[in-house]
């Protein structure tokens, strides 16, 4: 999907990626009082202070009082951070929706493309139906807790959905788990549209544009070009989809 | 002028008084496998300035790589028959262009045949004249082809030259430069030593770093090429050459464990000659900031270089001697098994290496911001402010620095409760490095600040380190991190910190210390045209990689136009490319005046022309053969600037401080 965002973070739809944003927000307004503090008073100073001929500096060694301000205020500040981002980061990476209680999926990633498994008909995984296609078409409903298992078969990847704010590498020898809720299907893609030249091949047959995935773990030669399209669409959307595999 | 009593010494007496032997030195134990320690800093100094060249054409490759990438072509015709749909043009019309261009593309994926789309498509590379051409190595079906026929850059080749441009500059320009050549140059003659405590190993240590530094750069000639794994080498991606990087990964772990090596004998040099050497008087607390974090630099050395060490032997064996300490079992390329051992773990590479490459960041940073308080304080003439507070606050860094590195690894898969920890030790980092911007500003206050070249950089570190320091917030916490991992954001913040941080220290340094080492002065305008042509190009060139890095766009990804939500950045994608070319001429004028000023530079009027406190002004410009015809006495500390006592507004270290009121006169204070 085309999106403007040339001067902020990427828009971002899932469950937890308002707080994350949100966050990124707070954390931006304290470092901004902190920036335009320091180059403010650094400008005052060197206009202020200009050196003249003849003339000696003020003599002093410091200040314990305010050595104690400045290392206090900010420990402050900085601890208040780290406990609000504690929760967060419990939430998101440490808590996992119980089996049978998402949209499971597995993704398998390998130099350069990802292996998406999806349960088949009896709606488990690692079981005969099961079925997949190579190309990164990762196919999940709009609203629902989506469970992703993540292997890889060779180097370290790293799945990154921007606009759902995830990102897990993948690491060879173990599965990780990761977890989003997508809240907003992709639009729905107009009629007689023009092909983006990149998204030709997996995009003509999906009703609705799809949200772009990236690896963000260098992974060889051919990193660049690994990537992959997530299909957020209504649940029967889904299930058309699923069926006709 | 303070009567200085070194300077009625003339250079002759003092080498005559050092002892003949010097003289009767051969030319190659002087000034080659020498073991005086000014010689062998300006070795590192010389050395490390080339490999600045080095990983700066890198640096070059890579943003001219991303700015017109191998698909730039096709993606603007597709762009353009967008733009005519939109601006009216038939759509069936619009539509046969853009599919043309679609089919053309499906055909060359198709055919495996990416490269040969980019050998047609690329866009001329005037820039490099095609310098691959020199590092094409045929045909062979098992090199990877990462350069083609016609020398041009592949987007094959993109990850070995970010990994290479990130290897260079920190193993062999920024750490070496700061520890190697101001280390070595500075800390005997701030402290009051001759020499260092083990000049042998002193020299040792820099004929090990410079056949490292071969080692690493001779790999680009290898058949296929230079590694390629990032400068960070996760495995299992180096640890095979089955997965894309053959010898040059290996020749990359040898060089690095020979420069690792080097860093851990000059960091013993550097502890033990602080600890026992320092001249009378020269208490711990009356060194200079700079060897404050020279010593603190060396022991994170010591502590955290040999864990790096002994991780690349790991990896090394894994190459080369069928172990796996990385390698899990039931790996497979492209359908086929791998057959290795397995058992290994992938991760606890990454745990290893930011095991030492965290404290590196420190190591890269804390003897700039040692630069800079000297540098700060000389032209301020004013104390430090809060001297202690900037002592305790460089060990603060240096020992958090040890236990924050598993915020590089937050999204590695690593238990993610231990993420809690460490990304409150990181968020904790912060306030070490903001007491010492306060200081820094509280030295600017009230005192009588003269601007020159040294100055302008010093300032620039405090102000855009700033910027570097603050952004790291974002990604120290981690839910934030989550998305910014990864993206530009990162590669702003890390040369934020680095290059507009570190490197403004080095440029300071070098200013600031040039007359004591050649005993003439660099040319003060185009140290300031320098400056400036560096101080706004550094901020065209890193500054938008905030605004792609918010954007999403993640890093090390040889062509943006992959993506399509990324197609909006484009422009500053070149923004940053040209900005970096700007400041890549703009470091013309410092090496012509830097080689123009060894050579014919006019002359220092007396060995202290900065009015500077520390000791290594005492001595004659440049310093002779064991430094000292006498070794000075320190009377107090380095930053009695502007003391009331006194009438000049320096008060030098190895002259007591009058006890009362000066007179008007010179000779009160003599």
């Amino acid at each position: 999907m085309d999106f403007d965002n040339l001067w902020w973070l990427a828009p971002s739809f899932s469950s937890y990626s308002g707080p994350i944003d949100v966050m990124w927000n707070v954390i931006t307004v304290i470092i901004m009082i902190a920036f335009f503090g320091v180059e403010i008073a650094l400008v005052l100073f060197l206009l202020k202070y200009k050196g003249q001929p003849g003339r000696k500096a003020f003599y002093t060694h410091g200040s314990h009082k305010l050595e104690i301000v400045w290392t206090c205020a900010p420990t402050v500040i900085l601890v208040a951070l780290g406990l609000y981002s504690t929760g967060m980061w419990d939430e998101i990476k440490n808590t996992f929706p119980k089996d049978g209680e998402a949209y499971t999926i597995r993704i398998v990633a390998q130099q350069f493309n990802w292996n998406v498994y999806y349960p088949g008909p009896d709606g488990r995984l690692d079981t005969a139906d099961d079925f997949s296609n190579s190309a990164g078409v990762v196919v999940v409903p709009e609203n629902e807790t989506v469970l992703i298992k993540l292997g890889s078969k060779d180097v370290i990847h790293s799945l990154f959905i921007p606009h759902m704010r995830v990102k897990q590498d993948a690491v060879p020898g173990t599965v990780m788990k990761v977890w989003f809720k997508p809240t907003r299907a992709g639009e729905v893609a107009p009629p007689g549209r023009l092909l983006d030249h990149r998204m030709a091949v997996l995009d003509k047959d999906f009703p609705y544009l799809p949200y772009e995935i990236a690896c963000a773990e260098l992974c060889g030669f051919g990193h660049y070009r690994m990537f992959g399209r997530l299909y957020v669409m209504p649940r029967a959307e889904v299930d058309r989809w699923l069926a006709a595999q | 002028m303070t009567e200085n009593p070194a300077q009625t010494v003339t250079v002759e007496e003092v080498h005559a008084q050092a002892g003949h032997h010097e003289h009767a030195m051969p030319f190659l134990r002087k000034y080659v496998f020498s073991t005086d320690h000014k010689v062998i800093g300006l070795q590192y100094l010389f050395t490390c300035l080339f490999f600045f060249l080095v990983g700066g054409l890198l640096a070059l490759m890579v943003r001219w790589e991303i700015a017109w990438p191998y698909n730039y072509t096709t993606w603007s015709k597709a762009k353009k028959a967008e733009h005519l749909v939109q601006g009216g043009t038939p759509e069936a019309e619009a539509q046969a262009i853009v599919k043309a261009e679609v089919e053309r593309s499906k055909e060359a994926v198709e055919n495996a045949g990416l490269l040969e789309l980019t050998a047609k498509e690329h866009m001329p590379r005037p820039f490099l004249f095609g310098a691959g051409k020199l590092l094409y190595f045929g045909d062979d079906e098992k090199a990877p082809k990462v350069y083609d026929k016609d020398g041009v850059m592949t987007p094959e080749f993109y990850p070995t030259a970010f990994s290479m441009h990130a290897s260079v500059m920190i193993f062999l320009v920024i750490i070496p430069l700061l520890t190697g050549a101001f280390g070595n140059y500075l800390i005997p003659l701030m402290i009051g030593a001759k020499d260092m405590a083990f000049p042998f190993l002193n020299g040792l240590s820099y004929w090990v770093f410079f056949s490292g530094s071969l080692i690493l750069t001779t790999s680009f000639f290898v058949p296929g090429g230079a590694s390629g794994a990032g400068w960070t080498g996760y495995p299992p991606l180096s640890s095979l050459p089955q997965f894309g990087f053959m010898n040059g990964q290996s020749l990359w772990c040898v060089g690095v464990i020979f420069i690792g090596s080097s860093s851990i004998m000059g960091a013993l040099n550097y502890i033990t000659t602080i600890i026992n050497l320092r001249t009378k008087g020269m208490s711990l607390f009356r060194m200079p900031l700079t060897v404050w974090s020279l010593f603190i630099t060396a022991i994170l050395q010591c502590f955290a270089t040999p864990v790096l060490t002994s991780a690349l032997g790991m990896l090394l064996f894994d190459r080369h001697m069928g172990t796996s300490f990385f390698l899990p079992k039931g790996l497979d390329i492209s359908g086929v098994p791998l057959d290795v051992a397995g058992g290994g773990q992938v991760i606890l590479w990454q745990h290893l290496f930011w095991f030492y490459s965290h404290p590196a960041v420190y190591i890269m940073i804390l003897p700039a911001m040692g630069i800079v308080s000297d540098v700060i304080a000389c032209y301020s003439r004013k104390p430090i402010f809060g001297y202690k507070p900037m002592v305790f606050a460089i060990s603060g860094i240096a020992g958090l620095g040890f236990v924050v590195w598993g915020h590089h690894m937050f999204q590695s898969g690593m238990n993610p409760t231990l993420g809690t920890t460490f990304m409150i030790s990181t968020i904790m980092i912060a306030l070490p490095s903001a007491v010492k911007v306060f200081n820094w500003l509280g030295t600017l206050w009230r005192g009588q600040i003269q601007f020159n070249p040294a100055m302008w950089y010093a300032l620039a570190f405090v102000s855009m380190f700033t910027i570097g320091g603050l952004s790291g917030i974002y990604m120290a916490s981690a839910p934030v991190d989550i998305f910014i991992h990864d993206t530009y954001y990162i590669v702003a913040h890390l040369h934020y910190v680095l290059f507009t941080g570190s490197v403004m220290g080095i440029f300071a340094g070098i200013y600031h210390w040039f007359p004591k080492m050649f005993g003439r002065h660099l040319n003060q305008f185009w140290g300031n045209v320098h400056f400036w042509g560096t101080f706004i190009f550094m901020n065209g060139t890193f500054f938008l990689m905030h605004v792609i890095g918010m954007g999403g766009f993640p890093r090390r990804i040889g062509s943006g136009l992959e993506y399509k939500f990324l197609d909006q950045f484009h422009w500053m994608n070149q923004v940053m490319t040209i900005s970096a070319m700007l400041l890549g001429l703009f470091q013309i004028p410092f090496f012509v005046n830097l080689v123009h000023g060894i050579f014919f530079g006019r002359k220092v009027e007396n060995d202290n022309p900065w009015h500077a406190g520390s000791l290594e002004w005492s001595t004659v410009s440049p310093p002779p053969h064991l430094n000292w015809k006498e070794l000075p006495t320190a009377y107090h500390g380095p930053y009695e600037f502007s003391h009331p006592n006194t009438a000049e507004d320096f008060a030098p270290q190895w002259i007591p401080i009058p006890a009362a009121q000066p007179a008007a006169t010179h000779e009160a204070q003599v």
